[in-house]
């Protein structure tokens, strides 16, 4: 790569790293993860940097390789990883209620398949229209709004379910304070 | 109930407690550095490789610089490879639905309805009956791939063994399942000593499958070459597992791959793989991702065999510590293969010692000593070879797995499934 191109893209990993991290984090739900996922994603990039057609075309590429790179990386995954349900053990303490919360969120994320989370995560987070994301995706705009559809469906119930847990643990705190 | 704005907020809040590292387009340009000399490589191999191609005019399908065969275009998120087996017929995938999505019914199965289901493998076999290897998307969208054994000749009885994630359709090229549950009702594990089998189909233009086992001396293997075709069901000892299975796939005489066996019949134990940080000559320090479900009393094992017991856990740290099988104080109990002798493994801080053992046991040099494994719920199924006997009077053995140069082991754990 030569110097011209390189300041090009160093500039655009400055400007855009921070946010695809958080991108990545969501996906992922892993910071050490979502650190490789993004690199991975941005080296991809700049190999492809001359063949980009640059100005909103860059940002569109990048995001689409960060979700195929993401969505490859859990198909690979080994299955024996797979959540198998919700570590009532792992959940914080009540007085940390916005620590809980971030918690029960990431789990809850954790639980959903993939392309959901994708899906969720661009419209939801990246706040992309169904277009955008289902290029991002590589998929139909009707197979967005499913995969969007369900995995907030699932979302919202799996909230629920931590919420209930959560206010279980709770109650088993008070009673023993009571003891 | 979390209304959309409810669930934007929480995905901002959550997404701000990370924090990007210090100049990470170090790190970014290092790595597209990478990506293009192994790109520049690639594209060099691929001109040799057709070079030689059209100067020889030959329609081998093996390349020549590292045994790969043309792979088949993938069927979507599917292996896109023609069905195989000699009981392939048209009503079968319809069947194999059905019992895929009543499986899920009784939530062992991902998911139903099973949708766009098609059949990789349907061979009939003497122990297992009915075989059949199948892909299809859950209710979720994903796809996956299904085991089943035990069917008539319509399919009918079917009964589903695993479930997984279907494999990347573009690399993969063998799949597998090795498990000692894969006769009778679900879950059940075989009463014989050859009670396990390794169900292998390869890619197409595989011309031989080898199914080979630390588990099995090679005296007591049935032939050693590979069996014509890329499919292969072989029995093997009851003991043995993915972990301790090896496939190689032949195109002739040339190897095109050797890969780790797949398990997770239902009610198999799983392996959860852990890096080794620290070793000292009586425990090892390994690293896990999630220590949730590992427990002090677990066994460590390699392919080759058993490395220790999981003697404490540090949820904070995610490190495991292991007690190696040759350490004082190390106990279990154990049997010798075959022969079935009862006794106990005891570590001795150089290595290890067969005690208790009935008094009429007649035990030889090299034979091989098991011990169960408490994960898998029965303690013939997946039982881990600890050693060799290598002296009488007191009986000693030496490991069969190497404790000194490890760099990766796995912890036995129980399955919800």
């Amino acid at each position: 790569m030569d110097r011209r191109v390189d300041d090009e893209i160093t500039e655009f990993v400055r400007a855009r790293y921070g946010g695809l991290l958080r991108v990545a984090f969501l996906l992922c739900g892993d910071a050490a993860r979502a650190e490789d996922l993004v690199q991975t994603a941005l080296a991809k990039t700049a190999v492809a940097w001359r063949r980009i057609d640059h100005g909103d075309a860059v940002d569109h590429y990048v995001r689409r390789v960060l979700v195929n790179t993401y969505i490859s990386a859990q198909r690979r995954r080994s299955w024996w990883e797979r959540p198998l349900g919700l570590a009532d053990d792992l959940v914080a303490a009540s007085p940390y209620e916005a620590v809980d919360q971030r918690d029960a969120l990431r789990r809850a994320l954790g639980r959903l398949p993939g392309r959901q989370r994708a899906a969720v995560v661009l419209r939801h987070y990246m706040d992309l229209s169904e277009q955008q994301s289902a290029e991002a995706l590589g998929c139909s705009l009707g197979t967005v709004k499913s995969l969007t559809s369900r995995g907030l469906r699932s979302l919202r119930a799996y909230l629920a379910e931590e919420d209930g847990v959560g206010r279980m643990h709770e109650r088993q705190g008070a009673a023993d304070v009571h003891r | 109930m979390y209304t959309d704005e409810q669930v934007r907020g929480a995905l901002g809040d959550l997404a701000k407690q990370v924090r990007p590292s210090q100049a990470p387009e170090v790190a970014v340009l290092r790595r597209a550095r990478q990506r293009r000399r192994r790109q520049r490589v690639a594209a060099a191999c691929a001109v040799v490789m057709v070079a030689a191609l059209a100067a020889t005019s030959t329609t081998r399908i093996v390349g020549a610089a590292d045994g790969q065969l043309a792979a088949a275009p993938p069927d979507g998120p599917f292996l896109g490879w023609a069905p195989a087996g000699n009981a392939v017929s048209s009503g079968l995938t319809g069947t194999v639905t059905r019992i895929w999505n009543a499986a899920a019914a009784d939530t062992v199965a991902s998911a139903g309805p099973h949708t766009e289901a098609r059949t990789l493998l349907a061979t009939r076999t003497e122990p297992l009956g009915l075989v059949v290897i199948a892909q299809a998307y859950d209710s979720a969208g994903m796809p996956r791939i299904g085991f089943f054994t035990g069917g008539g000749d319509d399919g009918g009885g079917l009964v589903l063994r695993a479930d997984r994630p279907a494999p990347d359709p573009a690399t993969t090229k063998v799949v597998s399942l090795v498990s000692a549950r894969l006769q009778g009702p679900i879950r059940t594990v075989s009463g014989d000593y050859w009670g396990a089998y390794a169900i292998v189909l390869a890619m197409p233009g595989v011309t031989s499958v080898q199914v080979s086992s630390t588990t099995v001396d090679q005296e007591l293997r049935d032939g050693d070459g590979g069996r014509p075709g890329p499919v292969r069901v072989q029995s093997l000892p009851i003991s043995s597992t993915a972990l301790t299975t090896t496939i190689t796939g032949f195109h002739r005489k040339t190897r095109v791959f050797r890969a780790a066996a797949d398990g997770g019949a239902f009610g198999d134990a799983e392996p959860i793989a852990a890096q080794v940080v620290a070793a000292e000559p009586e425990s090892l320090t390994v690293s896990v991702m999630d220590t949730s479900r590992v427990k002090p009393g677990q066994l460590a094992a390699t392919g080759d065999g058993l490395v220790g017991q999981v003697s404490a856990v540090d949820t904070a740290a995610r490190q495991v510590t292991i007690k190696a099988s040759t350490a004082v104080g190390f106990t279990s109990p154990a049997y010798t293969d075959i022969s079935n002798h009862p006794g106990q493994v005891a570590g001795d801080g150089t290595g290890l010692r067969l005690q208790n053992l009935p008094a009429d046991a007649n035990v030889n040099i090299g034979n091989r000593v098991l011990v169960p494994d408490p994960a898998q719920r029965d303690n013939r199924v997946g039982a881990l070879t600890v050693g060799r006997v290598s002296g009488l009077s007191p009986v000693r053995l030496i490991t069969t797995a190497n404790l000194t140069t490890l760099r990766q082991v796995n912890i036995m754990v129980s399955t919800s499934r």
